[in-house]
């Protein structure tokens, strides 16, 4: 039953660096919008979803994002993007702020400054009337993780792998708190791994060097973890592309008129078109992701992320809090969905945690939109949610600190314990 | 942009390889690894031209904004990260100091031209290659020409 002058509608935004992912609690699936301005060869700017719905032609596209390095730097073009979301017709949430709640994500190790401006703009710009603002991983960890392990209910400690667009971060949640001297970032993400299939496609076959979008639908569709980099590595060198099962034609995307804005992967078995312009990979399928795995391959300083998680791992203080973490591993973000991502990870990560803790790693089945999914979870449960915003009347009172203070790192009491 | 590997003691002695008058590295150490750390940073660009800029369109009937002063100051912010960065210390080196560490394994070392297994060096520049086709290639269009 309705209390009266409480908000109804509780609104989730998982704000990713590449997307974001957005809706009503109540709503089933999020709604998935580019969370960046885009521009064309025509010069003209799409904001957000424009980018699908009106650009014809997606060669040449240059972006501008309003996240830097992970931290949201930019609120000019971000608020451009988030009006849209909100208020227009085409997006069609209509969201009334006066009577929303709005639950917000932010990276894991932005500058405070950062998440002090997003509180100053949901409260005195936008007017929201109450408002939690956390890590995506604090959404993901909200989710029935049991089932990704074949059980049920849902643990309160788990480790969560975000491997997204900026990086790959690693945050271990302990009784439901993201447990900070812990939380190990690795540079590796979408972008590098778009950067460096583009510059490895620009010295070997065409210049792509301005063409971001298309090789970023090339990454998705045609790269892939290998579980065996040696064997691949030879069968690429020794067999010509003609008889290599793992070179791959991809037919790039034709010019404006044609209308065909998308590449894909050239069917074999079908006669090939003459108008087609066709671009072999090879070792590039595996390679470029294989970064995830060891970023020394181009001069990284960093670990790949299976040792990565056990740095993190190695940085909790308890025996017990490490196995519990290491029995609720949880993967999401858009580089978990490489093919061969989940095998390539147990095997590797087997071999390196003691052999008497017990390894559960869960993969849900939209890594993408698993954050939002918890988020929605959680705007469902009333009294949960309750407790953990800040409401429009404290911010008034209060000033911007008390977001600070009610959303900043908390002490994990089981460690404190036992030090 | 080349991956390289650093000899250390290229001198006129060396007794590494037991040749004398080891051929030194035409580019030095320092410039080496400035343009390893050029080609990691130009990894994470956005856009392949850096000095695009795009506005945001002014929208028709769009809700007022800047309703209070602290947020028109934050709209019109030009800060980039560098400058934010440069304001916040204490933030700065919480940041880095999450960053994961250097793996416990030895690296391995590719081909920067084909991406084979990269067993030979280059002695100009210290680039890694898989055989002399590819030293070609290599010659041709990387090699030093970073370190001009």
């Amino acid at each position: 039953m309705p209390v009266a002058g409480l908000p109804r509608a509780t609104f989730i935004i998982d704000n990713g660096a590449y997307n974001i992912k957005a809706g009503f609690a109540t709503n089933e699936v999020p709604s998935v919008i580019p969370n960046c301005l885009a521009r064309g060869r025509g010069r003209q700017v799409y904001i957000g979803d424009e980018f699908f719905t009106q650009c014809k032609d997606f060669s040449g596209v240059v972006f501008r994002r309003p996240f830097e390095k992970g931290h949201l730097t930019n609120w000019e073009s971000e608020k451009a993007i988030w009006d849209r979301l909100l208020f227009s017709n085409e997006v069609g949430f209509h969201v009334d702020p006066d009577e929303t709640v709005l639950t917000v994500t932010e990276p894991a190790l932005q500058l405070p400054v950062c998440s002090s401006n997003m509180d100053q703009i949901v409260f005195e710009e936008y007017g929201f009337s109450s408002y939690y603002r956390c890590t995506t991983a604090a959404l993901v960890h909200e989710n029935e993780t049991g089932i990704l392990f074949g059980a049920s209910g849902r643990s309160d400690t788990s480790l969560i792998i975000d491997s997204g667009y900026s990086a790959t971060v690693i945050i271990p949640i302990i009784e439901n708190n993201v447990y900070y001297p812990a939380v190990r970032r690795l540079n590796v993400g979408g972008k590098l791994l778009r950067n460096f299939l583009k510059e490895t496609i620009s010295f070997r076959y065409y210049n792509m060097m301005d063409e971001s979008w298309i090789v970023n639908e090339i990454k998705d569709q045609c790269c892939f973890v290998t579980t065996s980099f040696a064997k691949d590595l030879e069968t690429c060198k020794k067999l010509p592309a003609a008889r290599n099962p793992l070179a791959l034609d991809y037919v790039l995307p034709r010019a404006m008129a044609s209308g065909i804005r998308q590449g894909h992967i050239r069917d074999k078995a079908l006669p090939s078109d003459p108008d087609d312009q066709i671009l072999t990979l090879g070792n590039e399928r595996f390679s470029v992701p294989e970064l995830l795995f060891n970023p020394s391959d181009i001069g990284m300083r960093q670990a790949g992320l299976p040792e990565a998680i056990m740095q993190s791992i190695s940085a909790v203080p308890d025996a017990d809090v490490r196995g519990l973490l290491l029995g609720n591993v949880v993967f999401v973000g858009g580089n978990t969905k490489f093919s061969g991502f989940r095998d390539r990870m147990s095997t590797e990560l087997r071999a390196l945690v003691p052999d008497d803790i017990t390894l559960r790693l869960g993969f849900p089945e939209e890594p993408i939109t698993y954050g939002w999914q918890g988020g929605a979870k959680l705007g469902m449960d009333r009294t949960s949610l309750q407790s953990r915003q800040v409401t429009r009347k404290e911010y008034l009172e209060h000033g911007p600190s008390i977001c600070m203070r009610k959303f900043g790192k908390k002490t994990v009491k089981v460690l404190e314990n036992n030090v | 942009m080349p991956l390289v590997e650093l000899v250390t003691g290229a001198t006129a002695q060396s007794t590494i390889s037991g040749r004398k008058n080891f051929p030194k590295r035409e580019g030095d150490s320092s410039s080496i690894q400035r343009a390893i750390n050029r080609r990691l940073a130009d990894l994470e660009r956005e856009n392949y031209n850096d000095s695009v800029k795009i506005e945001v369109p002014k929208a028709e009937g769009s809700r007022s904004s800047g309703k209070s002063p602290a947020v028109r100051r934050i709209l019109v912010s030009k800060k980039t990260l560098s400058n934010l960065f440069d304001d916040d210390e204490t933030g700065t080196s919480e940041f880095y100091s999450a960053a994961v560490e250097r793996s416990r394994y030895p690296m391995r070392h590719l081909c920067s031209v084909c991406g084979y297994w990269g067993a030979i060096t280059c002695i100009r520049c210290g680039a890694r290659y898989c055989s002399l086709a590819c030293e070609d290639t290599h010659r041709e269009t990387r090699c030093l020409k970073v370190y001009a």
